[in-house]
This record gives C-alpha cells, sequence and structure tokens, in this order.
C-alpha cells in the first residue's frame, strides 16, 4: 500500500468517525423528548337557521293570545263571553180570566115567550177582551207554547141547552177556529161544566183598538123551551180562563226594558308578566264588542265603569267613549225570523280615550255591562221567539302596531359548564361570528352578565350597547321595506373563557328598540323571519403534557 | 439490562421512521447495478446486459433479494432532531419544533413506497443464438400517498379561506408472482439487444384507482368534494355484504387460514389475475471505450379478475353549518341532545355516499421504467457511467440522474461507487460490491448505503439488493484475453 493510500483511507476513516459522532446527536433517542404540541386554528361554520314571527308566537304564545289577520299582521287579543241570553224569559204571559153572563135581560123575552115548548131559541153574544202583556207591550199574535184554555160554565136557567163558544182569533193546532159545544143537559137549574183545552200549538191573533190588544169570543146560548119560566136572578155563567201560557213566537210591540247587567274583568298578562313593555306605545288599540242577536228588537248596550288598572302603579283610569254610545245592535227584522244577527262594535282611539287606558299598561280591566231593549214606538213591529237569545263577546285587541324608544327584557338562567369547565390550556381564543338577517322591525341590543353563586357580576360577554340585530327598514305604514344585515363578532381570549369556570348564572338583558329609533310605529306580520348564522375561528393548543 | 417501555417506544419509533424515511422514493431498482453487469441479475434493469459466465442458477429466494423502503420527501432529521437549547432531541411536533419547516419539506403529493422481491428461480445459460434467462419472481409493492395539504390541515387547522387538495390520497398495496423468460445476443460487433417477457399471476391487489378529494375552509362553509375508487382483489378471502351494501365481513378461506401447502399455488400462480409484461434493452459501443445503452421494464399489466370488490365514495358536500330551530330546544330536549342528534344525521348522510359493491375486472399497468445510460471505459476494468432513469407511476413521473465509478478486475470483483440525484436531493451515495468465489457468486448493492453512514438523518430511501448464485463457464473471449486457464 502506497503511503498516498495510506493517509487516504486514514483521512476517509476521520471523516467517517467525525459524520459518525456527529449522527449520535439525531440518534441517541434516550434523550427524545416525548412532548408534542398542537396549535391549531379551526374555522368553521357552528349553527344556522330562521324564526318567522309566526313560529316564534306560536312557541311563545302559550294561552293563545296572539291571532293574525288575513294579511298575516299579528294581533293580541284577551277576550270575555260577557253575556249570554236566551229569549223565552223575556216577556211573561200572564194569565187571563174572561168572564161572560147570559142574564134574562139578554133573553129576547117575546120571542122567547112566543115559542111553544120544546122549541130551541137562540142568543148571541159577542165580546172583546183585551189581551195584554206587561207594560206597553202590545201583542199582535202568539203562538202558544203550553198552557191551557179552560172554559167554566154554570147555568141556573131551567132549561137544556147549547151552549157554543168560538173565536176567529183563535186557532187551533190544525189552524181552525177554535169552537167548543157545551150541552146544558141539566134543566134543573143547577147545570155546570168544566171544560179544558191542552193550548199548546195554539195561536192567538189579537185585534188592536185605542191603543190596547182584544181577543174576540163569540157566545151562542141554544135554550129549548122546558116550559119554565126565566126568572131575573136565572144566569148562565162562562168563565174562559188562558192559564199557564208561553210562546213559541210572539209578535208585537215590546217595550223597553233592561235585559244585561252584568259585570266582568279580564287579565292582560302582556303587561301583568313583562313590566318593561310598559314603553310600548300601540298605534291602535282596540276595545271589541260582538254581539249575535235573533231576538226581533232592537237592542242597545252599554259600557258603564269600564275602568284599567295601571301595571305600573295600579292607578285606575276610566274609558271614556266619546262617540255612538251607548251601541246600538242590530236585530231580525220580520223577514229574518230565526236568523242570527251579528254586530261588531269597535271601540278605538277616534271614538274614546282608550289610547289612555294602554298609555297606563293595564294590567287587568273591570266593566259593567248594560243591556236594553230600544226605546222605540208603539208602532215598531217586534217579535220573540222562545229560541231567540243575544250573546255578547268583549275582547280587548292589540293589532301590533306599536313603537318604542327603548323596552327591555331580562331573565336570570342557570349556567353548568361541569366540573371541568373550559380547559384554557387547550382553548386559547375563541371567536364567534353571528351574521343576521333581520325582516323584524326591531333593534336588539343584548348583554348578557355571566353572574357567580352569589349573582355578582363577573363579567359579559358582549361590550357595551353591543347591537345584536338591526331593525329593519319600514316604509310610512310600519310594513317591511328592506330587512337588515348585522354581523357581530364576540371574542373570547383565554382569561374570558377562565372565568367561565366560576360562573353560576347569567343574566340575559335584551334591550329592543323599534325601527328609525323608536318614532315610527312599525307592524308585525307573521311572515316575517329572522335568519342567522353562527360561525366560530377558535385558536386551540394541544400540549400532551399540559393535558397530563 | 431494564429496558423501559418509553425507551422501546422510542427505537421503534426511531426505527420507523428510519426505515421509512431512509429510502428513496420510486426507485424501487438499485441504479448501481445498471452498470454492473458482473452480476447475473443485471439483466433486470436492461436485458441486453448478459453475464460474463455461460450459466447460472440463483439460490432460491436470494438470486435476488430486493428491499426497498422509501420516501419521496421527508428525511429522518425533518422529524427528529437536536433541541435547539437543551441537550435533548424533539420531534417536529414538540412546543420548540419547527411545524412550518416540516411542511415546507412536504411535497404537494408524497408517498412512502416499499417494495421486496424475492426470486424462487432464476437461471441463465448461454446458447449458440444468444443468453437466456428464466426467472420466478414474488413482488410485493406497497404505496402510501398522502397529500401535503392534509399535514397541513392536522398541524395547521382548518383555516379561512384555504382548501386543501388532497387529491391523491390512499394506498396500493399489490402482491402478484412473475415468470419471465428473457433472451439477449449480440447481432451486431457493437450491438447487444435483449428481451424479456413476463407472464404475471396476481395474487392480491388494493388499488386506489381514483382520488380526487378536496376541502375548503372557511367560517361560511366548509366544502368537500370526493371521487374516491378504490379497488381490490381478494381471491383468498371471502366478502360479506349486508342488507345496506355495507361490508359485513371479511371470511379469509379455510385453505388459506389452515396454511394448507397444496392450496398456495392456486394462490401464488392465479390465472385469474393475469398480465403480461415485456422488458427490452440495447447495448451499443460506438467505439471501443464508449457504451451507450437504453432499456424500457415493467411495460405491462395485470388484468384483476379474481374476487373482485369496490368501494367509492363520491360526493360534493357543503357543510354550512348545523340548522337548529331554537324554539325546538325544550328542558327535555336540550341543545346537548339536538347536537347529538344533528351529529347522528350528518354521519350518516357522510356515510351514505359510501358504496360497496362487488366489483368488475379492472386492469393495472406496471410502473414503467425508462432508462438510458453511457459508460466511458478508462481501462477495460475501470468506467465511468452517467445514468437517467425515468419511472412512470402512476399519475407521476419521476427523474433520477445517477453517476457511477465501476471496476472490476474481470471474474473476482466487481465494485461500483454512485451518485444520484433523486427527488431534490442531492446526497445520495452508493456502492455494489460483487465477489465470486469459486462458482459461488454474492453481491450487496445499495444506491444509498454510504447515506447511511454519513448522512443517515438526511437519508430518505434505502435499497437493497442481496444475491447468490452459483456461476459457471466465463466467457472463452475473456479467458483468450485474459491468458488464463479455464477453471470452471
Amino acid at each position: 500500500m502506497t503511503r498516498q493510500n495510506f493517509y487516504g483511507i486514514i483521512f476517509l476513516l476521520a471523516g467517517g468517525l467525525m459524520l459518525t459522532t456527529c449522527h449520535k446527536d439525531y440518534f441517541d433517542l434516550n434523550k427524545l423528548s416525548d412532548e408534542i404540541e398542537l396549535q391549531l386554528q379551526l374555522v368553521a361554520p357552528l349553527i344556522y337557521g330562521s324564526m318567522s314571527l309566526d313560529d316564534i308566537v306560536e312557541r311563545v304564545d302559550s294561552q293563545g293570545y296572539a291571532n293574525e289577520f288575513d294579511d298575516g299582521f299579528i294581533y293580541l287579543v284577551y277576550s270575555d263571553t260577557a253575556f249570554s241570553m236566551r229569549a223565552d224569559t223575556m216577556v211573561d204571559i200572564p194569565d187571563k180570566f174572561y168572564t161572560e153572563y147570559y142574564i134574562d135581560s139578554d133573553i129576547d123575552i117575546p120571542i122567547w115567550i112566543g115559542s111553544e115548548i120544546g122549541d130551541t131559541v137562540s142568543f148571541y153574544k159577542s165580546e172583546l177582551f183585551a189581551f195584554e202583556l206587561d207594560g206597553n207591550d202590545r201583542v199582535d199574535s202568539i203562538l202558544i207554547k203550553g198552557g191551557q184554555i179552560v172554559i167554566d160554565v154554570m147555568s141556573s136557567f131551567r132549561h137544556a141547552g147549547i151552549l157554543t163558544i168560538s173565536s176567529g182569533q183563535i186557532l187551533n193546532v190544525d189552524r181552525d177556529t177554535f169552537s167548543t159545544i157545551i150541552e146544558i143537559s141539566d134543566p134543573s137549574g143547577g147545570f155546570t161544566d168544566h171544560q179544558i183545552f191542552l193550548s199548546d200549538g195554539y195561536s192567538l191573533k189579537t185585534s188592536e183598538e185605542n191603543d190596547t190588544s182584544y181577543l174576540q169570543i163569540n157566545f151562542k146560548l141554544d135554550l129549548i123551551n122546558s116550559g119554565d119560566p126565566i126568572n131575573p136572578e136565572d144566569v148562565c155563567e162562562i168563565q174562559t180562563s188562558f192559564l199557564d201560557l208561553s210562546f213559541y213566537n210572539v209578535f208585537g210591540y215590546i217595550d223597553s226594558r233592561n235585559l244585561i247587567d252584568e259585570r266582568g274583568s279580564f287579565d292582560i298578562p302582556l303587561y301583568a308578566d313583562n313590566p318593561g313593555l310598559a314603553s310600548l306605545i300601540f298605534a291602535d288599540p282596540r276595545i271589541n264588542i260582538f254581539t249575535s242577536s235573533s231576538i226581533g228588537i232592537p237592542i242597545e248596550i252599554e259600557l258603564d265603569s269600564f275602568i284599567a288598572t295601571s301595571s305600573r302603579d295600579g292607578s285606575e283610569i276610566e274609558l271614556d267613549i266619546t262617540e255612538g254610545h251607548p251601541f246600538q245592535i242590530g236585530a231580525p227584522g220580520v223577514d229574518q225570523i230565526g236568523e242570527w244577527i251579528d254586530t261588531e262594535i269597535n271601540i278605538n282611539r277616534e271614538t274614546s280615550n282608550i289610547d289612555d287606558i294602554f298609555a297606563a299598561a293595564p294590567s287587568g280591566i273591570t266593566y259593567n255591562l248594560i243591556g236594553r231593549t230600544a226605546a222605540g214606538t208603539e208602532a215598531d213591529q217586534h217579535f220573540i221567539l222562545d229560541t231567540s237569545g243575544l250573546d255578547l263577546t268583549l275582547e280587548f285587541l292589540l293589532p301590533l302596531d306599536f313603537k318604542s324608544s327603548g323596552f327591555s327584557l331580562q331573565d336570570t338562567m342557570e349556567f353548568e359548564l361541569g366540573e371541568d369547565g373550559i380547559d384554557t390550556s387547550l382553548v386559547k381564543f375563541a371567536q364567534i361570528n353571528m351574521t343576521t338577517l333581520n325582516e323584524l322591525p326591531i333593534e336588539l341590543m343584548l348583554q348578557v352578565y355571566l353572574l357567580d353563586e352569589t349573582y355578582a357580576v363577573i363579567d359579559s360577554v358582549f361590550n357595551a350597547d353591543a347591537v345584536l340585530l338591526q331593525a329593519s327598514l319600514v316604509d310610512t305604514d310600519g310594513k317591511l321595506n328592506e330587512p337588515m344585515e348585522e354581523t357581530n363578532t364576540v371574542a373570547f381570549p383565554a382569561e374570558k373563557l377562565g372565568r367561565l369556570e366560576n360562573v353560576s348564572f347569567m343574566l340575559v338583558e335584551a334591550r329592543m328598540i323599534t325601527s328609525a329609533g323608536g318614532e315610527q310605529f312599525v307592524k308585525l306580520y307573521s311572515q316575517y323571519s329572522l335568519d342567522f348564522e353562527i360561525s366560530m375561528l377558535a385558536n386551540f393548543r394541544i400540549n400532551n403534557r399540559e393535558s397530563n | 439490562m431494564k429496558v423501559s417501555m418509553n425507551a422501546i417506544s422510542r427505537l421503534t419509533l426511531s426505527l420507523g421512521i428510519t426505515v421509512c424515511l431512509s429510502l428513496s422514493g420510486e426507485a424501487q431498482i438499485s441504479n448501481s447495478v445498471y452498470f454492473m453487469p458482473g452480476v447475473p441479475q443485471a439483466n433486470r434493469v436492461n436485458p441486453a446486459h448478459q453475464p460474463n459466465c455461460g450459466f447460472y442458477i440463483g439460490f432460491p429466494l436470494l438470486a435476488p433479494m430486493r428491499m426497498e423502503l422509501s420516501s419521496n420527501s421527508l428525511s429522518y432529521k425533518d422529524i427528529i432532531y437536536p433541541h435547539p437549547f437543551q441537550d435533548s432531541l424533539i420531534t417536529f411536533l414538540h412546543s420548540e419544533g419547527d411545524k412550518q419547516a416540516f411542511l415546507d419539506k412536504l411535497e404537494p403529493s408524497n408517498f412512502i413506497v416499499t417494495d421486496l422481491r424475492a426470486s424462487l428461480a432464476s437461471l441463465g445459460f448461454r446458447t449458440g443464438i444468444g443468453f437466456f434467462t428464466l426467472d420466478v419472481t414474488t413482488r410485493m409493492d406497497q404505496a402510501v400517498y398522502y397529500p401535503g395539504d392534509l399535514a397541513k390541515l392536522v398541524l395547521n387547522g382548518a383555516v379561512e379561506g384555504e382548501t386543501y387538495q388532497l387529491d391523491g390520497i390512499g394506498a396500493d398495496l399489490s402482491a402478484f408472482d412473475e415468470v419471465s423468460l428473457g433472451w439477449s445476443e449480440s447481432i451486431l460487433d457493437n450491438l447487444q439487444v435483449g428481451v424479456r417477457a413476463n407472464m404475471l399471476f396476481g395474487i392480491g391487489d388494493i388499488s386506489t384507482r381514483r382520488s380526487e378529494l378536496s376541502v375548503t375552509t372557511s367560517r361560511e362553509a366548509w366544502n368537500i368534494q370526493s371521487d374516491l375508487l378504490v379497488s381490490a382483489s381478494l381471491p383468498f378471502a371471502e366478502v360479506v355484504y349486508n342488507e345496506d351494501g355495507m361490508i359485513e365481513e371479511i371470511v379469509i378461506n379455510d385453505d388459506i387460514e389452515n396454511l394448507d401447502p397444496f392450496s398456495f399455488p392456486r394462490y401464488m400462480f392465479n390465472t385469474k389475475n393475469l398480465g403480461f409484461g415485456v422488458d427490452v434493452g440495447v447495448n451499443y459501443r460506438p467505439i471501443e471505450q464508449l457504451q451507450l445503452s437504453a432499456s424500457a421494464v415493467d411495460i405491462g399489466f395485470i388484468s384483476w379478475k379474481d374476487e373482485v370488490h369496490d368501494a367509492a365514495y363520491k360526493m360534493e358536500y357543503d357543510y354550512i353549518g348545523l340548522e337548529l330551530d331554537p324554539l325546538e330546544l325544550t328542558e327535555d330536549y336540550s341543545f346537548g341532545d339536538y347536537l347529538d342528534s344533528t351529529f347522528s344525521q350528518m354521519g350518516d348522510s357522510l356515510l351514505s355516499f359510501l358504496e360497496f359493491t362487488p366489483g368488475r375486472a379492472y386492469s393495472k399497468r406496471l410502473n414503467t421504467k425508462l432508462y438510458v445510460g453511457a459508460s466511458y471505459y478508462v481501462t477495460p476494468n475501470i468506467n465511468f457511467g452517467l445514468l437517467s432513469r425515468t419511472d412512470f407511476l402512476q399519475g407521476n413521473i419521476s427523474q433520477q440522474f445517477t453517476a457511477s465509478a465501476n471496476f472490476t478486475t474481470g471474474r473476482f470483483i466487481n465494485l461500483s461507487l454512485s451518485y444520484s440525484y433523486k427527488n431534490s436531493y442531492l446526497k445520495n451515495f452508493g456502492a455494489g460490491f460483487s465477489f465470486n468465489v469459486g462458482p459461488l457468486n454474492l453481491y450487496l448493492i445499495s444506491d444509498n448505503s454510504l447515506n447511511a453512514l454519513f448522512w443517515p438523518q438526511e437519508a430518505r430511501s434505502v435499497n437493497l439488493w442481496f444475491g447468490m448464485n452459483l456461476v459457471f463457464g466465463y466467457r472463452a473471449e475473456e479467458r483468450l484475453d485474459k491468458d488464463k486457464p479455464l477453471i470452471y
């Protein structure tokens, strides 16, 4: 081996040794640290959704106070069925007793004297009997329901005979003229008879004379000459009684009388349950009275002592109706017998001080409802059926057309992260982005306060006065013109995340303002929606040593 | 001596990384062997090469035994290196590790390839019409592909507005037997040609046939697009599907499970998974000192037909968050319940895109390699070579260059020192040694062997050829030239 080759080999070995020594730095695995740390960023959409006002109302309105008009315009309604009556008790038909006599002066003596024994001599009488109801009521006709017509006859004439009683104004159930024949069979002068006619289905048609209703009843007495004389004290007494009559229908004139005197009350939980809503100003609050009547008489009703109690201070304010009060409600005409006529009475800010009532944020209402048949003239034609009735409903209607420069709601809820809380060695920073597209004409400012177990405030989630939702733009009528999009970012640095471990409660405070800074009335429609998208950005730091 | 679990795990990690990453890319065949015609199996890279002997026969399993493991982008030191301030080693995942440097090392498409070939039979003999070879080789190729963006997603997370191209993710695992018949002959004084025909018998295969996957992340949406198709030929197992079309069970055939030796030929030479290939080569000496050569090997394909199954995952999915109706939440149905329910639905939805079906036959071509080389003979025993190698991979082309210095003492010793440029890595130093002791021929060749000695922490690949043959009958002209007695 030459010297050069020798040196070359020595050089290579030395170089190799040096290199191998260097390699040892990389391969001495006893020195290998097992620490692993990852610092990751993660962006991701989290949740999205859409809530229509219809959905919200359906969930929130467990009592069913909310409703909507055909176009989706939402209103709240607090209603009370104030009164309901049936007319069969409206008119009372008193028992009637009519008495007619045949006495000697009613006998045409010359004819009687000229008659032979065994001849029949007839004597006729016709009487008008007044058929009156209470007060100034006038009856033109009645279809009788129940009751009876009782005829009692007593004759002291010592002659046999036949008594015929009839009236063209009394029709039996077959619509035939009422007529009955009573045979006086006892010529001894001691004859009596008692006849009862069940009058259900009979009709009475009166005639009027000098503002009085009359029934004309005709009598025919046929006496068979027995040969005995007719003495001055002889008499044939006929008593016709109408007993226990009620009616299927009554036609005539029913004089004015009180029908309703009803006290009622209802709560308005909108304010009672949410004092924060007291600043709402409603554009068009209404009281609606709905009636339905089949009584053939005009009726008027009066709201008396309609008093609201303020939810703020308990003060009372009385409703003052300036127009159309008392209210006339519709009645069926004679061509609408059996029909129910509906009437809607609206009390609004044009006809009353109802806006003052609502400005007081009433938590409850008391009222006294008075109803009576309307005063008329005796020329008026009324009718009542036994099935006639009157129903009346009172409602407090609040279309959601309102404005507010700031109303707030708040709620405290439990918040538990669990024993481990948030591992801030894992999550170093989190940022939540929320983008909303709001059709609601309400601006929402939200703050969430983090409270410890003693309800002391530890921190807040948002910066002060964070606007979570921008109110949509509305036109002059308060309807949606343009939805508003808003993006909010909430940052949770590690120190804020760390504080969550001590949080026991969250106080959520929402402050809301209607569009245009609360200066404009806005309307809420059920089809309005709120779309939201929530995404996150988070920085994670994962270290196996710290995790252990 | 006590060995702690910690030490074992570290050792395992170290070995794994070293083995995985100290192998070079797609260079399943050592380039150094190209310029070692004294190695009988050199004709594997150029069928025109003829050994100097008249006859050789290889030892079963050892003629040659070839192993290779490589990564195209990462080396050991990209993963483990000294702590910057302390006397310790850290991984790139350590808090003081440089994750960005790790990511910078990655290519858009990365792979780890392993290649194991064992020759069951290898023989060659010279006749008046040329040199003939017969080889039976069992090949097992595995490749795992991982896009660089996958590591970016894992290490950096999903950041705003980023699109992670995960195309190419997947794995190919293939095992087949190759029966080769080769012939080479000098058709002119200075022109030698060779050709080898290969018949291929597929044992089993899993192939990622389509791999398009991207994930775009932002706060607004995650968009996932996927078109993945994995096909498998599993002749040794029965795949049972349930009513939903999902794989319920994979049952290994009884004869395999019972290691029935008589059943092995059926699987080893499965004619249902038949393939064909051809290798061609040429050597040309325009002048005595210069030899030009070229070869193309592994031109061919395997048609996989036996027990083929497909798994497809094709979808376009926009995740824009979980749809939530806050009004649905109640005391009885919390947000947690909602999340459970929704994630479950989402999982089912994503899973619904996964479709397993008994598949149709598919063909898979071999990774063809093209070699172009030149050797300059300073003396008859010393030459310097340059080699260009182009690998036509599944969807990629890889280029390598190798320079080598080659020395031969004739029949006794062949030595080669090589330097290769592979996958943008410059320090690939290799060596090959071939010894003939009597009729016994031994050789050991690697393109990266010196890396392991000098820069093991930088090595990306290791390949190793080891062979043992019995050789007879060196060429007469050589004997005449050397004027040596015939000893074989």
